[in-house]
């Protein structure tokens, strides 16, 4: 028996129910198989620890917090006052989270729109990995056949699985804003150059029959599993668990309590980019050479008309934004794409986004024009932006903003119509204004980092003053942000260092030291600064343990 | 909320008080946060006692409840909406705790200590699992308290045993290999 089966008899049954000749392979497999059995040893010992008799105090305390409802609530805060106290810094959080994204200052409509079951994922001519060497139907129903996971197949580090364990009691609004976030992930890890991404849509078969989530990823060759669930805590936080497969372990845990009172925040893209990024850093170290034949591939795809067209498109989305990706034979294609195959357009759009190509202007306003599906105009008035200088561009955005019907693309059509100048000139007065909350003024470096947020450069002026908030601000809320706000500048000023050192030694705030040790990837050929963050490995959390290793690797590359 | 909600409620929770708190005390490992969590638990309950079907499994309802309240106590220490839970020591200080209470320390070997931190350092998830695993209760009834498939609970307790066992080996195990033995 393997390992899955083993684990699988053994949480399902008691020793007394066990026939002999399981007792025995089961021994049999302990022999060979030290990871089962230490496991397996390690949670037998943790359970056999002593448990006290329930105190008989407790029943008179509980009676006393659930007396009638004034002394109760007195109780209770008396009792459970520091949860009260953490409630109230998480509702701070969430106050945060909305000044983020105060509508002045809400990012790129591209990035925030939602994309629905009916969206561009769902447009399913685009299959990730259509054309991938693996067939995607479970073994023996699900039942694998190999004898350990270690003998499995060679798996490819380039490819991870992404499972979506459903959560049948969510609202249907609920799991509908879920599936829009998870979307997202997913499009931003598609967006990766030469990561194969296998969608749920290939592995829902697998959970169905019973398969084991890392028996899913080796029956599909992939090295990487992330497994996207949810609790069923009526605050509904999402579980985000990425899983080295070879090993079997969860490379890192993240749980997610995203802000759905609202009905799309302008945030949720950015925090499914944060997302992907930790999903991201935990599975794939491409090289350069990797990234580069990635590409290479992405274009000839794009270009080869014997492809279908969800293939292409597919591919489109995986070229980088830079314009030597994306050449004019490559926008011809995408025009071409956007006539043969209408209802990829969204797709089609969001990767031309930024383009600069004039040949694009015609079939963005036709599609802004007469596209039926709200998302496609919503995506093509996003694109449009590019082009707002052309007065019949002006025009249609215009008539859009007026009269669409969805207030989705009329809100596109206003956003395509201020110019960047206009835009960054607006976030830099509210960062500089003094008046203004910090946290306000920190949202406004939304814009001025642009669509691409965690690329895109703060101006000099930007960064000092986002340092400055961030150094004069006592709260730790406040200056984790201003840090990461920093870390993704690209401004190496060097009256920041040591501020952030300090906090990166000495702050008592995870995120803080997390985010300070971001922010001093710009110093990271610094002797100091590579003493700090190798000290910081040893940091007690995870987190700042996980920063400091991924800015020290990435300045040895 | 008027009293007989409150007698219908003890007469609920009464039965189930001693199996929610060797479940708490599993997941915080010291008594005084177990009994926090434990009226915490019963706090919450009362406030959403309407939306229990008194025909339904009030045990496993309560549990959920119970576990939630665990889980959250990490989320709302949590500046960030995300946050690592993976390593479990980002959640060392967050409430209801996870450090034994000075009783518990007194009385605790150097053995139990280790298993102590390596209990430590799993996400609260992987503890809540293992908690009621470890309780005796069947899959199904874990699937229900944590609100997962039945089928994806395998996975997540093998991971959750593996992450304990290297937990523990960091903590400088040596002796559980030779205390293994798979009865439940």
């Amino acid at each position: 028996m393997n390992c899955q089966e083993i684990n699988r008899i053994l949480d399902s049954n008691t020793a007394e129910l066990l026939p002999v000749d399981q007792k025995k392979a089961i021994d049999h497999h302990f022999g060979s198989c030290p990871a089962c059995r230490e496991a397996w040893a390690a949670y037998r010992e943790m359970s056999a620890l002593q448990i006290p008799d329930t105190p008989k105090a407790l029943r008179s305390r509980i009676a006393a917090a659930l007396a009638p409802a004034e002394t109760r609530a007195f109780n209770r805060s008396l009792i459970v006052g520091g949860a009260l106290v953490v409630g109230a810094a998480v509702a701070a959080t969430m106050a945060l989270r909305i000044d983020d994204s105060a509508p002045e200052f809400s990012q790129n409509r591209e990035d925030s729109a939602p994309i629905t079951p009916s969206g561009p994922l769902a447009e399913h001519e685009v299959h990730p990995n259509s054309t991938n060497r693996v067939d995607y139907t479970p073994d023996n129903n699900g039942q694998s056949d190999s004898t350990s996971p270690h003998m499995a197949a060679p798996l490819d580090p380039n490819t991870v699985v992404v499972l979506l364990i459903p959560n049948r009691e969510l609202s249907e609004r609920r799991a509908t804003l879920l599936d829009q976030f998870y979307m997202e992930i997913l499009r931003h890890l598609q967006s990766v150059p030469g990561l194969n991404v296998i969608h749920p849509e290939h592995t829902a078969p697998f959970l169905a029959s019973g398969t084991l989530e890392e028996e899913i990823a080796r029956q599909l060759g992939a090295a990487h599993l992330v497994v996207l669930s949810t609790s069923s805590d009526p605050s509904l936080r999402l579980l985000i668990t990425p899983v080295d497969v070879a090993t079997g372990d969860a490379t890192g845990s993240m749980g997610f309590a995203p802000p759905f009172d609202k009905r799309w925040p302008a945030e949720l893209s950015s925090d499914a980019a944060d997302v992907a990024d930790f999903i991201k850093e935990g599975l794939t170290d491409l090289t350069p050479a990797d990234r580069a034949a990635a590409i290479a591939d992405a274009r000839a795809s794009v270009l080869n008309s014997s492809l279908p067209p969800g293939e292409r498109v597919e591919a489109l989305g995986k070229l980088p934004q830079t314009p030597e990706a994306r050449t004019e034979d490559i926008v011809l294609a995408a025009v071409e794409l956007a006539t043969i195959a209408p209802n990829l357009r969204a797709s089609i759009w969001r990767a031309m986004y930024g383009v600069d190509d004039p040949y694009l202007i015609d079939p963005l306003i036709s599609s802004l024009n007469y596209d039926d599906a709200e998302h496609r105009r919503r995506a093509a008035a996003t694109a449009l932006a590019t082009f707002v200088a052309e007065p019949r561009v002006k025009a249609a955005l215009e008539q859009a903003r007026s009269s669409d019907v969805s207030e989705t693309v009329r809100e596109a059509a206003l956003h395509a119509l201020s110019t960047v100048e206009e835009r960054d000139q607006l976030a830099l007065q509210a960062l500089l204004d003094e008046k203004l909350p910090v946290r306000e003024r920190l949202g406004a470096t939304m814009l001025l980092e642009g669509r691409r947020v965690r690329e895109v450069k703060l101006t000099a002026e930007a960064a000092q003053a986002v340092f400055d908030i961030g150094a004069g601000s006592t709260d730790a809320d406040t200056r984790a942000m201003a840090w990461g706000k920093l870390g993704r500048s690209g401004v190496d000023n060097p009256n920041f260092k040591q501020a952030l050192l300090d906090d990166l030694a000495n702050h008592p705030n995870i995120e803080v030291r997390t985010m300070a040790a971001f922010a001093l990837k710009h110093f990271s050929n610094e002797s100091d600064v590579r003493i700090a963050l190798e000290q910081a490995e040893d940091d007690r959390s995870f987190r700042v343990r996980e920063a400091a290793r991924i800015v020290l690797g990435n300045a040895q590359k | 909320m008027p009293n007989s909600d409150s007698g219908r409620f003890a007469s609920l929770v009464e039965p189930h008080l001693d199996a929610l708190f060797r479940a708490a005390f599993r997941l915080t490992r010291n008594k005084p946060d177990a009994e926090d969590l434990v009226q915490e638990t019963c706090v919450r309950a009362y406030q959403r006692i309407s939306t229990l079907d008194e025909s339904g499994r009030v045990k496993a309802w309560l549990l959920r409840v119970l576990t939630n309240a665990f889980i959250d106590g990490a989320r709302r220490a949590q500046r960030s909406p995300i946050m690592t839970l993976g390593d479990g020591t980002d959640c060392v200080a967050s409430f209801p705790g996870t450090e034994p209470g000075p009783e518990e320390s007194a009385a605790m070997s150097d053995r139990e200590e280790q298993l102590q931190n390596a209990w430590s350092r799993l996400g609260r998830d992987q503890r809540a699992l293992l908690a009621l695993c470890a309780e005796g209760y069947g899959l199904s009834e874990i699937a229900e308290v944590i609100g997962v498939a039945e089928d994806a609970l395998y996975a997540r307790l093998y991971r959750a045993r593996r992450s304990l066992a290297r937990h523990l080996k960091d903590e400088g195990a040596t002796e559980s290999e030779t205390r293994m033995g798979f009865s439940k």
